[in-house]
């Protein structure tokens, strides 16, 4: 099957320094990929490129078949995107905000106002259409960011840490929509540190550790390759350089 | 921290008895104190807000800032002195001046200092008695108003010494400090009457409007206050001979001020006396014993965040209600990104504080220019005549282009520039689309109303006659603020952060602000006699807009200079 994403020889400087060394992944459609690495390794790099925000990188990136370079445009189309932590218009209600971002995909006002109200219907916020979101809980804002990102649906979704501030029901609800979406065939990018998640949902995943794929497979794979239990463990024996015990106990010294 | 901070700090930690005996932890008051001194310190002045594009990378004489700011008001304010007969009369006025000024600053001043969200969560769960607490907010509340109120009545004070003699200084200044307690006395009743008919989520909000409110009149004050003093009228009145004056607490103190200073004995004044001692005082005992109280508990609703949260409301089912803003939209933008950016900046406008502060200053500004050219000379008698309509209009036509031009410049920038991370992953073809949707709507909220009342007052005051020369300067306008447009806004809608904005451009800037209007306005005054050249004009203006605009759709992404991370 052609890749839907296919990522060749990707490197990146900022200035001098080089965030991502020759990164080279190709997925599947209908992939949950998990991709996960320390503060610091290139994640968000990797997907400021993968969403266009970056151009100036060397190595190819193809979305769908498609140079990101030659046609942004159509790279742009084909991805959502929900960012970590976002920022928002938030003196615009979800209903103007989701309107916005409509149009930017060239949604047409009926079909936003359409879809946008199912969506929030589901998240439980129908009733908060109209409201200014400068009042909203930060659970709230990322289930309007969510919403964002799928509304014109696209076939590739990139998430960010797109748990953080959720509750336990909506933490499941967005846990089985990524698991329903993979299943029509969709492809799931989700950037996170909470390892537990990765663990279930992803049903590949990328470690990347100071710019470098260390580790690539399902978890299974990871599990027997480390010959450790848990995805936390995989991580740390991977990317940690000093045992986690030390940095503990060296915390604990510091008031002797 | 500067000097300033460092010597109040110094001064008010010197009571080390006092604080002992009310068990204060001094060591704690004086890190809150700090803290807060310094923070302070890095926050926009009240007085320095609109000094626009100068704005340094991190604000750190706020404190300094504010009392030159302060010392210019209390310059300005001495224009009271011009008015009346008498000192009495000078007095009342310098007073009713004060009290105004010192109340708008501490609304706009003390909401930041009381509403300090972080408290709740930084202060207060750490082991900090409640007594130290409230020492410390109530001592920072002291400096925050000397640092405003001394310079503020510095000059005066000077100014009163000049005519009264030295006498009446310590008078003053105790007349000062009462009124002060009368303006936190009338903050706070302002406060409890805000809390009381909106939700304390929006308080900040109707706190935010009114700041917006003083600047304006701050703008159109700068203006009238000088021209109303050169009235003769007001020169020769004497608050004296008014009636009720007694009820008008400025005059009490003005009053007081008098007898203190060992001038002109009388019951009368004997009574303004008592009123300016006791009323002050009383009104800060029901502060502290019946105000304070409620307003902490409704400030803890504010801290609270989401309990306050406006209910949910049911979704009405049915026909999408089409607003008048997406009609606009419709009618005269492209579908698409263009649409996107008319209606996002039509939305934003209305509801960015940053906006607001810079561009409706402006407005007043506008409002009383464009009164005074009406008023001037007794030229308004002319105008009912029909003479002389069209010059007048037209001044104000070009006028307004000053608006809307401040209203484009500003367009780009907002505290918010983070959030147009969505404008970057977006599909969008050329961010030229969305800078021309939105200026098309800045275009349509700050032109058009005018255009269309100025256009109705002219048929009305001189009939049809009027139209080609102001539909003339109307496109004129267009084209101004389209040039200004493709100049000024290289970057998409409240995208950009604030700090240094077009700092070297500052004279490029004001030279296209009046030089623009100015050579438009000049070249159709000589013209606007010749009836075919104007039509000619109107057909070749016509079209100006149009293109500037095809030349901003085609800014691409390579032009703008965030990338959007």
């Amino acid at each position: 099957m052609e890749p839907i994403i296919r990522i060749q020889n990707l490197n990146k400087y900022y200035g001098s320094k080089h965030v991502l060394k020759n990164i080279t992944i190709d997925i599947e459609p209908g992939q949950v990929i998990g991709y996960i690495g320390p503060n610091g390794a290139g994640k968000s790099t990797t997907v400021k490129i993968l969403v266009g925000l970056l151009s100036d990188f060397t190595g190819d990136v193809f979305v769908k078949g498609i140079d990101i370079r030659q046609n942004p445009l159509a790279v742009k189309s084909l991805i959502g995107f929900v960012p970590e932590m976002a920022e928002l218009y938030d003196v615009l209600t979800p209903n103007e905000f989701l309107s916005l971002m409509g149009s930017l995909y060239g949604l047409t006002q009926e079909v936003v106002a359409e879809r946008a109200g199912r969506m929030l219907d589901a998240f439980g916020m129908g009733g908060n259409m109209d409201q200014r979101m400068d009042t909203f809980s930060k659970g709230m804002k990322q289930k309007i960011l969510i919403t964002s990102g799928l509304l014109h649906n696209p076939e590739i979704i990139i998430l960010d840490e797109p748990l953080s501030g959720l509750d336990a029901n909506s933490v499941i609800i967005v846990k089985e929509l990524i698991d329903k979406m993979a299943k029509s065939g969709k492809t799931i990018f989700y950037c996170s540190h909470m390892m537990d998640v990765v663990e279930k949902v992803s049903d590949r995943i990328i470690l990347i550790d100071e710019g470098k794929v260390v580790a690539d497979g399902s978890f299974e794979e990871l599990r027997q390759m480390q010959d450790k239990d848990s995805l936390e463990a995989i991580f740390a024996g991977l990317t940690s350089t000093q045992s986690m015990h030390d940095a503990s106990d060296k915390l604990m010294n510091a008031f002797d | 921290m500067n000097f300033i901070d460092n010597f109040f700090l110094w001064l008010v930690m010197l009571p080390t008895a006092i604080y002992q005996k009310l068990n204060i932890d001094q060591n704690q008051l004086k890190a809150v104190l700090t803290a807060k001194l310094t923070m302070d310190n890095r926050r926009p002045a009240s007085f320095g807000g609109r000094n626009r594009g100068k704005e340094k990378k991190e604000i750190s004489k706020a404190t300094l800032s504010t009392m030159a700011g302060a010392l210019m008001m209390g310059l300005i304010m001495l224009y009271t002195f011009a008015i009346g007969t008498d000192m009495v009369t000078k007095l009342s006025m310098y007073m009713s001046m004060f009290i105004f000024m010192i109340c708008i600053t501490l609304i706009t001043d003390f909401t930041s200092v009381l509403i300090d969200v972080r408290d709740n969560l930084i202060i207060l769960p750490k082991p900090i008695s409640d007594v130290t607490f409230v020492a410390a907010r109530l001592l920072h509340i002291t400096i925050r108003t000397t640092v405003v109120v001394l310079p503020m009545t510095l000059p005066g004070c000077i100014t009163a010494a000049i005519i009264q003699g030295p006498a009446i200084i310590l008078p003053f200044i105790l007349m000062m400090l009462l009124m002060t307690l009368l303006g936190i006395f009338f903050i706070n009743a302002i406060y409890i009457l805000i809390l009381k008919v909106t939700t304390p989520v929006k308080f900040q909000s109707v706190i935010g409007s009114i700041q917006i409110g003083f600047v304006v009149l701050m703008m159109a004050s700068y203006q009238i206050m000088p021209r109303m003093v050169q009235s003769s009228m007001l020169t020769h009145v004497s608050v004296s001979t008014l009636p009720y004056m007694q009820f008008y607490p400025p005059y009490w103190f003005a009053d007081a001020c008098m007898l203190l200073s060992g001038n002109g004995f009388s019951a009368e004044s004997m009574m303004s006396l008592v009123l300016s001692l006791i009323i002050p005082l009383l009104s800060i005992w029901l502060v502290v014993r019946f105000f304070a109280p409620s307003f902490n508990k409704k400030l803890g609703m504010i801290t609270g965040g989401t309990s306050e949260q406006s209910a949910p409301v049911k979704r009405l089912e049915g026909t999408r209600r089409i607003s008048l803003l997406e009609r606009l939209a419709g009618w005269f933008t492209k579908p698409g990104a263009e649409f996107a950016g008319f209606m996002f900046a039509g939305r934003m406008i209305g509801r960015s504080r940053d906006f607001k502060m810079k561009v409706f200053p402006s407005i007043g500004y506008m409002i009383v220019f464009a009164g005074m050219m009406l008023f001037r000379d007794k030229s308004f008698a002319g105008l009912a005549n029909g003479e002389k309509v069209a010059p007048m209009l037209l001044m104000v036509i070009y006028m307004s282009s000053m608006l809307l031009s401040t209203a484009m410049i500003q367009l780009p920038y907002t505290d918010k520039y983070k959030a147009s991370w969505l404008f970057f992953v977006a599909p969008i073809e050329r961010p030229g689309f969305v800078i021309s949707g939105a200026v098309k709507c800045v275009m349509i909220l700050f032109f058009v109303p005018l255009a269309f009342a100025l256009v109705v007052l002219g048929l009305v005051l001189q009939g049809p006659s009027v139209l080609p020369n102001l539909l003339l300067g109307c496109l004129n306008v267009l084209v101004i603020g389209s040039i200004i447009a493709y100049i000024m806004v290289k970057q998409l809608p409240f995208s950009t952060a604030q700090e240094g904005a077009a700092g070297g451009s500052t004279f490029i800037r004001s030279m296209l602000l009046l030089i623009l209007p100015g050579a438009f306005g000049l070249v159709h005054y000589f013209l606007s006699g010749f009836q075919w050249v104007i039509l000619l004009l109107l057909l070749i203006t016509a079209v100006i807009p149009w293109l500037v605009f095809d030349e901003i759709k085609k800014r691409d992404w390579g032009s703008l200079k965030n990338q959007g991370d």
